[in-house]
């Protein structure tokens, strides 16, 4: 059922252009972007139990690696040099991870993720060829061979169906790893670490290999986000961007798979529902987040599920972020 | 109210037909059709709110203006306002949710960020942006784009002009040196400055200028002891402080008991408006200039500029309207202009007309140049010193560069190359 409901929502991104307008077309690329990149955020939170406050720093890397890459080098295919870009997230992340994953986690790693985040938009920030403070600018939609056709990403809603079509295949990369023995055995670290190595799980691997993957699926999800915008910005790298796939797992529900997409979807909705209440919409969008998260400590799925449980009569306590 | 519209120089247009209905000769016209809808794009909430609600202030008294002379082309003038954030991404969602809801001529945004990330969607939205305050200068050279126009002064035009003026005014002073924030803009902006000491100093004041190299700062540093320290060794006697807005108010402050202000013999500051004035009061430096998109003094018996000044005050009681008030005016009055002069509200047609075409402001003409869509218009400064009075500041005067003086030749395309470099 889950990959019906996938499938169609699928289809329906695919065909959104063709009945929305271009604002609604934009904010739903970002909102792809965005599930992704929650998604990513939330393999480390719910199946290993790492805490990042600077997830963000890989998204950053991987939009400004991928357009350093593609303006040093036009000549490269587009699809290699986005490859390219979540390599470089995923090596970061294994320098990173191999000191950090050893010697801190918990509220550690969380600080020390948020410290590495600053670095990296402090060396943005300084970094005359990345444009400094006032953005990377001109990033270019590239240009597809696929051998047989040739697809101009810049023409029309092309970008637009390429962007759905990659955030699809990274979300069932995620989904993967999630459900495969891997997933399992980050499942069994976050669970009980202690039990998972008497069982013979190499845990600290473990963990570094689910920070690596997710760092290597924000990275592709920066890069994917960088020739959408056209433009990039140290903001990126900043702590208010690393809480965003925090805010929207927490919103739509840590504990299913899905909750980062409808944490994402919700926080969108409510955004472009209160773009024109001037003054207000922030305050407005706060207060209803903050409603939310109260009534609904389980997120938005959770509350969905809780509802119908006690709708069938069978109400029982839902397992909680 | 056609009759001012045939020739191509000087229109005097839907403004001034604006200005003929605020001064009690309405045409009487009634718009009969759907109103012409201009989006404004500003930050209306976080940190710049407070330059977003002057874009926003001074756009609505134009709107009004111009619909009680009758509209333009028979139409009432609609404003739809959307928040960027200051952010890229909000101001592109915001643009193109104008857009999709059928506004293709949009104005306004502070940011260059903003602006840079807007420019290269125009042309497959079909829409046109009017920029007014967004300075950046690659905006009008590497990143043009045909349905970009600037109607404010770019960064390069207005720091030669500041460049020129203490030149001629400050012909004594021999060495200039800066603090300026580790932006590319910050640097950009000195470079300019510089540009302009080197061209103007031996034109004004007859003898070259020495340029000490400007120390930089963090942009939002919270400590400048170290540089205040650095600069009363300097031998330099004008400083130009880069760190504009609050980074130069903290930055004063910090300076105030060393005596830094009277050190300098003029202290320049590149677009700080009434900020640094209203925030410090007495405490304000002695004398210090700063550039301002539009100061309503300067332009006493312009129509457009006291029918401008007038409603402000009468709707917000404040007597000091920042310059982006005047900015957003004279967004819509380009619009207005435009339209008239294209007969329509196409996209095509609106570039069209405003290719070449002459608007009257509230700080006079402005001609956008066909080549890069850079306006050419006054750049203004003002100059402050503390007082007795509440505020416990005055302007004590201000200067009027015309642009065609300082601006540099249009490059669209190309980056924008200084004629001297600093040494």
């Amino acid at each position: 059922m889950q990959a019906a409901a996938a499938l169609a929502a699928l289809v329906m991104a695919l065909l959104l252009p063709e009945i929305a307008g271009q604002g609604l077309v934009f904010l739903a690329g970002l909102l792809w972007i965005n599930m992704v990149f929650g998604f990513s955020w939330n393999l480390m939170f719910r199946q290993t139990g790492l805490v990042s406050f600077g997830h963000a720093a890989f998204f950053a890397i991987g939009g400004y690696g991928y357009a350093v890459l593609a303006r040093a080098w036009p000549g490269l295919p587009p699809l290699l040099v986005f490859v390219a870009a979540g390599a470089l997230g995923a090596v970061a992340a294994l320098v990173v991870g191999v000191v950090a994953l050893r010697r801190s986690l918990g509220v550690y790693f969380a600080i020390f993720s948020l410290a590495l985040s600053q670095i990296v938009a402090m060396v943005i920030s300084d970094l005359p060829s990345l444009g400094r403070d006032d953005g990377f600018a001109g990033i270019r939609r590239p240009v597809l061979d696929l051998g047989v056709a040739t697809i101009k990403l810049a023409e029309g809603d092309n970008y637009y169906r390429f962007l759905v079509l990659s955030c699809a295949l990274l979300t069932l990369i995620v989904w993967w790893v999630t459900h495969s023995r891997t997933g399992r055995r980050f499942r069994a670290v976050q669970q009980d670490a202690e039990r998972a190595a008497f069982l013979g799980i190499a845990v600290a691997r473990q963990r570094l290999l689910c920070f690596v993957i997710a760092a290597a699926v924000a990275a592709v999800a920066g890069a994917l986000y960088g020739p959408w915008l056209q433009l990039l910005t140290p903001e990126l790298a900043q702590w208010t961007f690393s809480a965003r796939p925090i805010l929207f797992t927490l919103l739509g529900g840590a504990a299913s798979f899905w909750g980062p997409a409808v944490g994402a979807l919700g926080f969108t909705v409510l955004e472009y529902a209160t773009r024109t209440l001037h003054g207000v919409g922030e305050i407005t969008v706060g207060g209803i987040l903050l409603i939310v998260v109260l009534i609904f400590p389980g997120g938005i799925i959770g509350g969905i599920i809780g509802g119908v449980r006690g709708a069938l009569g069978r109400a029982r306590p839902v397992a909680g972020a | 109210m056609a009759a001012g519209i045939a020739r191509r120089e000087v229109m005097v247009s839907a403004a001034a037909a604006a200005l003929a209905g605020v001064a009690g000769r309405s045409t009487g016209a009634r718009a009969q059709q759907k109103p012409i809808r201009l989006g404004l794009i500003t930050p209306l909430s976080g940190p710049q709110e407070i330059v977003g609600r002057d874009h926003l202030a001074g756009a609505t008294i134009a709107v009004n203006q111009i619909n009680q002379a009758g509209g333009v082309l028979g139409r009432t003038l609609e404003l739809e306002t959307r928040d960027d954030k200051a952010s890229p991404a909000a101001g592109v969602a915001a643009s193109k949710d104008l857009v999709s809801s059928g506004v293709n001529l949009l104005f306004g945004v502070l940011s260059s960020g903003v602006a840079l990330a807007i420019a290269p969607t125009l042309k497959g939205d079909d829409a046109v942006l009017i920029l007014c305050a967004a300075s950046a200068n690659e905006l009008t050279h590497e990143q043009f784009t045909p349905n970009l126009f600037r109607a404010s002064d770019e960064a390069y035009m207005r720091q030669r002009a500041l460049a020129k003026v203490v030149a001629k005014d400050y012909a004594a002073i021999n060495s200039w040196t800066a603090i300026n924030p580790q932006t590319a803009i910050g640097a950009s902006n000195w470079d300019s400055f510089v540009d302009g000491l080197n061209q103007f100093y031996p034109q004004e004041a007859g003898h070259n200028v020495e340029v000490i190299d400007a120390l930089t700062v963090k942009y939002g540093a919270t400590d400048y002891k170290n540089e205040i320290a650095q600069l009363m060794r300097r031998s330099a006697e004008g400083l130009y402080l880069g760190v504009y807005g609050g980074d130069a108010v903290t930055m004063l402050r910090q300076a105030a008991p060393y005596g830094l202000a009277r050190k300098f013999k003029v202290l320049v500051d590149p677009g700080s408006e009434y900020i640094v004035a209203q925030t410090l009061g007495k405490s304000t430096p002695v004398g210090l200039w700063a550039g301002i998109h539009w100061y309503f003094g300067a332009y006493r018996g312009n129509a457009i500029n006291d029918a401008l000044y007038d409603a402000y005050v009468k709707s917000t009681g404040n007597p000091f309207p920042a310059g982006y008030v005047g900015e957003g005016h004279a967004g819509v009055l380009a619009y207005a202009a435009a339209i008239q002069r294209a007969g329509s509200t196409e996209t095509g047609a609106v570039i069209g007309a405003l290719e070449g075409m002459s608007f009257a402001s509230c700080k006079g003409k402005r001609t956008f140049r066909k080549e890069d869509h850079q306006a050419i218009c006054d750049v203004n400064m003002v100059q402050f010193a503390p007082d007795d009075t509440a505020a416990g500041w005055k302007i004590v005067g201000y200067r009027v560069v015309d642009g065609a003086e300082s601006i540099e030749p249009p490059s669209p395309g190309k980056a924008l190359v200084l004629n001297t470099k600093r040494q």
